[in-house]
């Protein structure tokens, strides 16, 4: 067990340096000059002189060799670099963007499993009854409205109406912003819950709805094994029977699902961090590639990939939970 | 069963946190991005919710050296008062007042002595010297500033020379503290420099900003300034920028002008337009916004107010001279396209009616702005265009290829290329679309790329020399003069203009120099632009946006 933990560790170790190699060649490949960028964000035309104390600030004048050793050698002592817009340190921007991504896919991943596994089990159980019906449309729309549409209908429906209707602050929802202070690094504090609310049920709709047709499905499979007859076989009641032994075999393919959402969210949540104006990473790197702004898209990239690596791992390490059988090291013994 | 009991104590345990974590957190509705409760205020005081100025974003930089954007350099006006400031308060032109100078002279144009108000204080007590001004100029024409906007100060002697890292203070400039003086030499004569040092890039600096090892980090701090607000915590990026008064302030040129009004203007920082209007129409701020298409509705709300007055800023259309539409043999083509082109399906599709259909280049708010710069050139006369393209072919005028009409995409360009394009089709040109990535677009029209290319000014301050200097002479090529154009009447012209120190033969020299070049249809004038802000009526007085585009936040007063 623990010499598959510290393998799949290292696995990190090539993904990192290939993630990082691709981007920064790739940066060099697209059109876009950041020296431009930097030195004329208002794209007025600027000294030359301006461009060339930008170049050198920066080491944009060194050959792409030499500007990749530096990047490593900065990188590997913990430097993430400075931004070429901004001119603030990479680290700075990580340490204010990470924690509200992570922050946000938590709890998208929750609503995605409480309300999808349930409705997911709701409708294999109960199969064309109404319930599995509803689900089945609800789940459908949910996956099929796009995020903007959704979040641009959240803001409509929950913010602006009730404005214009006159209600209360209390029954009108914020449309922007990103809770100031968290409590257990999960939980925002009094008021601000109320900006967490939105982003994360729109960020969660579509997650949601795929959980939800997953489970379904795998639970109807694993109805029909013979465990499931041999169970009810021996006396078990119903709820015993579907959520110990089909449920349990059910969630495997649901766990990865759910596992690779929460990794893909940290990070890619651009629209829902953006219409919702939620300080993430998602949102940053969106912009940062926009600017050119290689050093930001590099040093959270790099976190992003150690994340989804970490994730992966566990979700792996998570499927001897739910079959015994798949269980690392245990073939051995 | 023992499983399902297990499941209930996890979830009631999260539930059991959630509510500690509330409780933990306590009531933060004062400070709380969702605190935008209205203060009762009265003529002064109260606390004003920006949702406009950083509705697209934030700007890169904040600091009046660097800022290079509009959005940023609104808090750099806010935080430094400079030597000069333009009062847009009367009904005409805007006039040239002191600010922190209490006034200037020069014999020749060339060097400019500007005396110094005595008892100006920073935020921070110290006092505003002639020598906090040379100071601050070193340090923004510096390279190790690199300044975007650094060419602000390239018509001072030797300040290329600091910008090049060859020098650490500009040559031309002396301050002399006992005599409260800031001399200023020039490489030429420039009798609109007293206007030119009313940009914020122009501001004083405190001691404490040349105390850092790196200069491009003072906006990461709290900036102490001169100007009506000051910052009292840093620069939450990405969420806002929070400013209070100044009560040190030493007075602006508008009304008693002693100190703002507002207690504290919360610039809140949106990464899409749209929501943050949604913001705005959700009443969580006092300021919006207005996104594309909305402009009509949101001017006619009754319940809001608004700042949509004309300002000082361009949108046109450079043809390069060099290209196949250039040339004397291919006038008739050019202005054809000039006229041909259909501004008022563009303002009305496009801009749902938001902008003005433009006479010229220069646009009123412009001391020496005229009516009719372009003559029948900005006029749509689609038969006129007719006849002149075949009037134009039937002379020998052919093209090597379809016009390019080249533009930054991503940026809501591609529905006014579109009207065009159909316009060129409709008087018989063939065009293509040239769309090009917004990073490198700019970069590339200087080096030549352009053939009939989108392009913009905003007027730094309200001078003819900002924009016809940069776009009409040949020394501006490789520069913002995407048309390469170059005759040398016009640089004969600019150049007269700049010695000229009568104000209304030098208006005169620079309205000649831009009838000349739009007679040459070197370039296209489309649209001047409007603002765009809205506000609610009933809360918020007092809202003036300038021609520059500042809103003066200082005047700003929330209603009882």
């Amino acid at each position: 067990m623990t010499g598959y933990v510290i393998r799949r560790l290292l696995l990190v170790i090539p993904v990192v340096w290939g993630a990082l190699t691709i981007l920064f060649i790739l940066f060099f490949i697209v059109p876009g000059d950041p020296v431009e960028l930097m030195a004329g964000a208002s794209g007025r035309a600027v000294p030359e002189a301006t461009r060339q104390a930008i170049e050198q600030q920066f080491g944009l004048d060194d050959p792409i060799i030499v500007q990749y050793g530096n990047f490593w050698k900065r990188t590997l002592t913990g430097d993430l670099g400075t931004s070429y817009a901004s001119r603030r340190p990479v680290s700075d921007i990580l340490g204010e963007t990470f924690p509200n991504s992570l922050r946000l896919a938590i709890w998208a991943i929750i609503i995605e499993t409480v309300i999808g596994i349930s409705a997911g089990v709701l409708a294999a159980v109960r199969q064309y009854s109404f319930a599995d019906g509803l689900t089945t449309v609800i789940t459908a729309l949910a996956a099929s409205i796009p995020v903007f549409v959704l979040g641009f209908l959240f803001q409509q429906v929950f913010g602006v109406f009730p404005n214009e209707q006159g209600w209360p602050e209390w029954a009108r929802m914020p449309v922007q912003g990103t809770p100031e202070h968290w409590n257990f690094f999960l939980f925002p504090s009094a008021s601000d819950w109320r900006y967490l609310i939105l982003p994360m049920i729109v960020l969660a709709s579509v997650g949601t709805a795929l959980v939800a047709r997953m489970t379904r499905t795998t639970m109807l499979e694993v109805a029909r094994a013979d465990y499931m007859r041999t169970a009810r076989a021996k006396g078990l009641n119903e709820r015993k029977v579907v959520l110990r032994h089909g449920l349990r075999n059910a969630l495997i393919p649901v766990v990865t699902l759910i596992g690779l959402d929460l990794a893909n969210l940290i990070g890619a949540a651009i629209i829902t961090e953006t219409v919702f104006n939620w300080r993430g990473m998602g949102r940053q790197i969106a912009t940062s590639i926009f600017r050119r702004d290689a050093p930001v898209v590099l040093g959270l990239t790099l976190v992003l990939v150690v994340a989804y690596v970490l994730i992966n791992l566990l979700v792996d390490l998570s499927y001897g939970f739910f079959d015994p059988r798949v269980r690392v090291g245990k073939e051995k013994s | 069963m023992r499983r399902q009991r297990r499941s209930f104590k996890f979830l009631a345990l999260i539930l059991g946190l959630a509510l500690v974590a509330a409780a933990c957190g306590g009531d933060d509705d004062d400070d709380g991005q969702g605190a935008t409760e209205e203060q009762p205020s009265g003529e002064a005081g109260g606390d004003l919710v920006d949702l406009q100025n950083f509705a697209q974003g934030e700007p890169d930089h904040i600091d009046p050296a660097l800022a290079g954007v509009l959005q940023g350099a609104q808090i750099g006006a806010l935080l430094y008062d400079g030597l000069t400031e333009f009062d847009f308060s009367g009904d005409g032109d805007p006039e040239l007042k002191g600010q922190v100078a209490e006034k200037w002279e020069s014999d020749d144009g060339i060097t400019w002595v500007f005396t110094i108000k005595d008892g100006q204080t920073f935020s921070d007590g110290t006092p505003v010297l002639p020598s906090s001004f040379k100071k601050a100029w070193d340090r923004a024409a510096s390279d190790e500033l690199a300044s975007e906007i650094n060419y602000l100060y390239a018509p001072i002697k030797g300040a290329s020379a600091v910008t090049e890292g060859t020098a650490d203070e500009i040559e031309g400039v002396t301050a002399d503290d006992d005599a409260m003086t800031l001399t200023v030499e020039l490489e030429y004569a420039f009798y609109d420099w007293p206007a030119v040092v009313s940009h914020p890039v122009f501001s004083p600096m405190p001691d404490a900003a040349f105390e850092l090892s790196d200069p491009t980090q003072w906006e990461q701090g709290v900036m102490i300034g001169n100007g009506p607000f000051k910052q009292e915590e840093p620069w939450e990026h990405e969420v806002s920028i929070k400013l209070v008064r100044n009560d040190d302030w030493s007075g602006g040129i508008y009304g008693d002008g002693t100190k703002a009004k507002l207690d504290s203007v919360d610039f809140r920082i949106s990464a899409d337009l749209d929501s943050a209007f949604a913001d705005f129409e959700a009443g969580n701020g006092d300021t919006g916004y207005i996104p594309a298409g909305r402009f009509a509705e949101a001017t006619e709300n009754p319940d809001w107010g608004n700042a949509t007055e004309g300002n000082l800023g361009i949108y046109h259309f450079g043809i390069n001279t060099e290209s196949q539409l250039g040339g004397d043999e291919n006038l008739k083509l050019r202005e054809a396209i000039a006229i041909g082109i259909d501004r008022e399906s563009i303002n009305q599709t496009v801009y749902d009616g938001s902008r003005r259909l433009p006479t010229g280049i220069t646009p009123p708010g412009v001391p020496g702005y005229e009516d009719g710069a372009c003559g029948d050139l900005c006029t749509y006369d689609a038969d006129a265009a007719k006849d002149l393209v075949d009037e134009w072919k039937a002379d020998g005028g052919t093209l090597d290829h379809p016009i390019k009409i080249n533009f930054n995409t991503g940026s809501g360009h591609e529905e006014v290329v579109a009207i065009i394009q159909q316009n060129l089709q409709d008087i018989g040109l063939e065009a293509e679309l040239d769309g090009r990535d917004p990073t490198n677009y700019f970069a590339e029209m200087r080096q030549g790329a352009c053939e009939l290319c989108r392009a913009g000014w905003i007027w730094d301050y309200p001078v003819q020399d900002n924009a016809l200097y940069a776009l009409l002479d040949s020394a501006s090529i490789d520069g913002d003069n995407l048309s390469r154009y170059s005759n040398p009447d016009v640089d004969d012209m600019i150049s007269e203009a700049r010695s000229t120190e009568d104000a209304g033969d030098r208006q005169q020299l620079y309205r000649d120099a831009e009838e000349q070049a739009l007679k040459d249809v070197a370039y296209i004038p489309i649209n001047w632009y409007n603002g765009q802000i809205v506000y609610p009526k009933d809360k918020v007085e007092n809202f003036v946006q300038t021609p520059l585009q500042f809103v003066l936040y200082e005047n700003v007063t929330l209603a009882s």
